[in-house]
């Protein structure tokens, strides 16, 4: 018999699909619903995939959202639109997800992050050097105010991992608009974060 | 507003010049910027990071800090941490809900367990839920259950419950560690189930029974933990109770069939989740051995796979260092099994009852459980067991969509092509023999009407999924044009048993008819021709049946048409002449024959009639003895009859009577098990009857009706759960009631026979109609008013 203490791993039924469709047809309560199920698998999986594919250096952000938009969400039932609402609660949550272990990390002074950080300093590249996602969470809240769009751009992109294609679908813009926007918040992020640094 | 249009002009310039070469990005700026320094300064400013930012967060936030996902110290409490007047000392576990740790309890200075419910938002929510299960929940007081002491939330608003602290070893753990012998596994294992009972009768259910969730103290008392809160944190995280759903990890070793395809939970799903432990109790193996991650595997797992007898794993596991192995055949094997039937009807009916096989086993008594010897593909089940059959109908189809659920779901997964064929076939395989193996074996059952129905909407649904997957694969869509067909005729076919839906068997057969003319525009072959005639005549029938006389007779002129050229095609060819002459047969009917819904063109219906009765000769002769044809040359001899008889032409008639039953006779006696053709010599002996009632020789039709009952009594005789067999043994009696002494109509005048066999007539017909059969209730009607003017 398997003799550790951590129980097997589980799964989660979805219902995912239901709160879609509701979402759809008016529910203001989904994205509220829809929150805490993503938050989960998608921090499972985020385990998951690193206990096994760790040496795999393809592992990428938007595998994870899509795959777990296939297991959450029975995708003969629901429209593109509702494919996109998940995709960009994806995002959100693994912003959240994210940016709150950098947190909680920081506050430790376990300084997690700062290392993993400094694995890229061979590029020397000021950006890179000052990034750090407590950080970066906070001027991206700043960008927000004035570009709510383009940092809607860099929330699903970088945190969310999505393709420009599917960025242009969920926002409902051009894929050129989609690319303007992208370049125009790296130059404006970095410049914050730079000056935040110094 | 202004800012907004001077933020938005930034980003546009910049965008733009960011895209160009460094020597036109300077026209381009002297061009739009104008005299505007400001502006100016603003985006060169920004595009002073072009360089520095080139590499910035392209990488993916989550690939860069994945690492601390997995950090080595995810927990949230450290040692001396104080929560809630709780002061941590360790953390003692981890599992699919969050964290256990050690505390102490400051004020009633005890040692706590303090579990941490990880990804559960919203206190309000929580708390609310809490609430109305904490009565419960705090009261379940036995000496087998860790106790639950309250609960509340971190700073964090991380809920929390507070839990009898229980120094003891998992349960498997104490098992192998301490050699305990098969009997003293399960005396171990009776406690457990003695507190699941009374959890039960406290109405809570575990919902997440497993190993880790039992502790054995040094005094070797089981101790299960976590009573009741999968079903709190599962509705805390919004989850209604009815679909399991949660944002809890199932744990798919101990999840029930039940609980994968997140239907409702019950005692029943506790029962299996302990089959499942007692299983690896005696085996030292978990039965379904889960070695695929994904999802739609283990749920086809879950759901699907018969375990190996416990018996068998037990002796083959060397490292298991339980004695006597042997001891686990026979009733321990047919007791773990039983808790673990997929079919939650089917399992144990109560962890006591459970627990009470097991006493009984030890004590050498004879045990509830037999080896299962269900087969859920065979039809033989449902004509062994015919009283349950609506259960077993829904049991086969809960099973189906099961498997047609992780069909889907492996079938959308790419890289399991392989795997998702082989389901597709075995989910098609099994709905054809749905449709025409289960169903034919209910069809004529007593009660089957609402079991018929599901398996008719079930099998659409499967149907209709079916050929949106079917373009570009011909064979499926045959396939699908059949078993439409089949579909139609049972939701509403006037020719055969049906459920009297007759819109939705015109839809079915439209089904048919799309893929049929979609797959003759590519080939037109035979078979397909001879499809698109036979959808064509089952439409016609129904018309006809629902009063769309007109509609009827053009459908079937075309139905008649296409059987026509491959008649003409193939004349030699019995089955293409046997179909161009049931085409005949079947329009003469709608064109003028009275028993049928019809134009009134008698003459049309003659010249038809004609038609079928000079290619049916032809095929006799062809093909002498031939009982097909034989059988249609005894209908259309009949038909031809009824017509003579509306012509009045009573001599007429009694010779295509009489030519009917020279048919019909003899092949009954050739073939006693054909429940038709024995049907058809009761028949004839009747259309006998009427025309020698009519034509006054009352004693020639007693004697046609006698013969008629004899028939008919053997027929019921033989199949007393076939509703029509038993109606029409009802209507024989009528008959010959009628002629015994219905005051209205010739009558042998022998009033006290004719009352005796209405009362007959009518406790057979009340015995086995439904409330909704209008034909019997009028029938039962009449039967009063006669049975009233013969007590006058």
């Amino acid at each position: 018999m398997a003799g550790d203490l951590s129980a097997p791993e589980g799964f989660s039924a979805p219902d995912v699909t239901e709160i879609l469709v509701r979402w759809r047809d008016g529910d203001a309560d989904a994205p509220a619903k829809l929150m805490p199920l993503v938050y989960e698998e998608l921090r499972r999986r985020a385990r998951d995939y690193l206990r096994r594919e760790r040496s795999d250096h393809t592992l990428q952000a938007t595998a994870l959202v899509h795959e777990a938009y296939l297991r959450m969400v029975d995708d003969r039932k629901v429209s593109w639109e509702s494919r996109a609402h998940f995709y960009g609660i994806a995002a959100r949550v693994m912003r959240r997800i994210l940016v709150d272990h950098a947190r909680a990390h920081q506050t430790q002074k376990r300084g997690g992050l700062a290392q993993v950080f400094t694995l890229d300093e061979a590029r020397s590249l000021p950006c890179e050097n000052t990034s750090d996602l407590v950080a970066l969470d906070g001027v991206l809240q700043n960008f927000a105010k004035t570009y709510p769009r383009k940092s809607e751009v860099v929330e699903l992109k970088f945190f969310g991992g999505l393709e420009t294609r599917e960025i242009s679908e969920v926002l409902q813009v051009s894929e050129k608009t989609v690319l303007r926007d992208w370049n125009f918040a790296k130059l404006w992020l970095c410049r914050a974060l730079t000056a935040d640094a110094a | 507003m202004e800012t907004t249009d001077r933020s938005e002009k930034i980003a546009e310039l910049v965008e733009t010049a960011f895209e160009l070469e460094p020597a036109e990005r300077i026209n381009f700026l002297d061009q739009n910027c104008e005299e505007d320094v400001e502006l100016r300064a603003e985006i060169e400013s920004l595009l002073k990071f072009q360089a520095p930012s080139r590499n910035f967060i392209e990488e993916p936030a989550y690939h860069i800090a994945a690492e601390t996902l997995v950090a080595e110290d995810t927990s949230e409490l450290q040692a001396g941490d104080e929560v809630g007047g709780y002061k941590i000392r360790s953390l003692i576990g981890e599992g699919g809900m969050g964290e256990v740790y050690l505390a102490d309890d400051l004020q009633l200075r005890r040692a706590v367990a303090l579990k941490l419910i990880k990804g559960v938002y919203g206190r309000a929510a929580f708390r609310k839920q809490f609430e109305q299960e904490e009565r419960i929940l705090a009261g379940l007081n036995h000496p087998n259950i860790a106790r639950l002491y309250g609960a509340s939330v971190t700073p964090n608003a991380t809920p929390f419950f507070i839990m009898e602290y229980v120094a003891g070893e998992r349960l498997d753990h104490y098992c192998e560690h301490k050699r305990l012998t098969i009997p003293q596994r399960l005396e171990i294992f009776r406690k457990i189930c003695a507190a699941v009972s009374y959890a039960h009768q406290n109405l809570v259910i575990h919902r997440d029974l497993k190993p880790g969730n039992v502790r054995v103290t040094a005094e070797g008392e089981p101790k299960l933990l976590d009573f009741g809160i999968a079903k709190l944190v599962d509705e805390a995280s919004g989850a209604t109770d009815q679909t399991i759903t949660s944002t809890r990890a199932m744990t798919p070793d101990y999840a029930s069939p039940e609980q994968v395809r997140g239907e409702r939970m019950t005692t029943a799903s506790d029962v299996y989740s302990l089959g499942i432990i007692l299983y690896e109790m005696l085996s030292g193996e978990k039965p379904l051995r889960l070695t695929s991650r994904r999802p739609e595997e283990i749920s086809r797992a879950i759901t699907e796979t018969i375990p190996v007898r416990p018996s068998v794993v037990a002796s083959e596991n060397r490292e298991s260092k339980i004695e006597n192995k042997k001891s686990l055949r026979g009733d321990l094997d047919n007791i773990v099994l039983m808790a673990m039937r997929k079919e939650p009807e089917r399992r144990y009916a109560s962890v006591g009852q459970f627990s009470e096989d097991i006493r009984r086993h030890l004590a050498g008594l004879p045990v509830l459980a037999r080896k299962d010897t269900w087969n859920y593909r065979s039809g033989k089940f449902i004509r062994r067991h015919k009283v349950s059959v609506f259960a077993a109908v829904v049991l086969a189809l809960t099973l189906f969509a099961g498997i047609l659920a992780t069909t889907w779901e492996a079938r959308r997964a790419e890289k399991q092509r392989e795997l998702a064929q082989r389901r597709f076939d075995d989910a098609r395989r099994i709905a054809h023999s749905l449709m025409f193996e289960v169903h034919d074996a209910i069809e004529n059952l007593p009660g089957s009407t609402a079991a018929r129905e599901l398996l008719v909407k079930r099998a659409l649904e499967y149907l209709d999924s079916l050929a949106g997957e079917s373009s570009g694969d011909p064979t499926l869509q045959r396939e699908l044009i059949a078993a439409y067909i089949k579909v139609g005729n049972v939701q509403g076919n006037p020719t055969n048993a049906n459920l009297g839906d007759s819109a939705g068997a015109l839809q079915s057969y439209q089904k048919a008819l799309v893929i049929t003319e979609k797959l003759l525009a590519q080939s037109n072959d035979t078979d397909l021709r001879n499809s698109l005639g036979m959808i064509l005549r089952k439409v016609a029938d129904v018309d006809a049946n629902t009063e769309r006389v007109a509609d009827a007779v053009r459908t079937a002129q075309r139905s008649l048409q296409i059987f026509r050229v491959l008649a003409e095609a193939a004349p030699g060819q019995a089955d293409a002449q046997m179909n161009l002459a049931i085409g005949h047969l079947k329009l003469g009917d709608i064109l003028g024959n009275p028993n049928f819904a019809n134009l009134g063109d008698q003459a049309g219906a003659m010249r038809s009639y004609g038609d079928a009765l000079i290619i049916l000769a032809a095929l006799e002769k062809q093909n002498p003895g031939d009982a097909r044809t034989r059988r249609y040359l005894g209908i259309i001899h009949e038909r031809i009859g009824t017509m003579r008889e509306l012509q009045n032409d009573v001599t007429g008639a009694l010779a295509e009577y009489q030519s009917s039953a020279a048919i019909r006779v003899p092949l009954a006696a050739e073939f006693p098990n054909d429940t038709q053709l024995v049907r058809d010599a009761a028949v004839a002996y009747e259309k006998l009857a009427n025309v020698m009632t009519a034509a006054g020789d009352l004693e020639a039709a007693l004697n046609d009706r006698q013969r008629s009952l004899e028939i008919f009594t053997r027929l019921a005789e033989s199949d007393p759960k076939n509703v029509l067999a038993q109606q029409s043994l009802g209507i024989s009696y009528l008959h010959l009631a009628d002629l015994l002494g219905a005051p209205d109509s010739p009558n042998l005048k022998r009033p006290a026979d004719a009352v005796a066999n209405y009362a007959r007539a009518r406790d057979i017909l009340l015995k086995n109609s439904e409330a909704s059969d209008k034909k019997v209730g009028d029938l039962l009607q009449g039967i009063q008013a006669e049975l009233g003017k013969l007590r006058d």
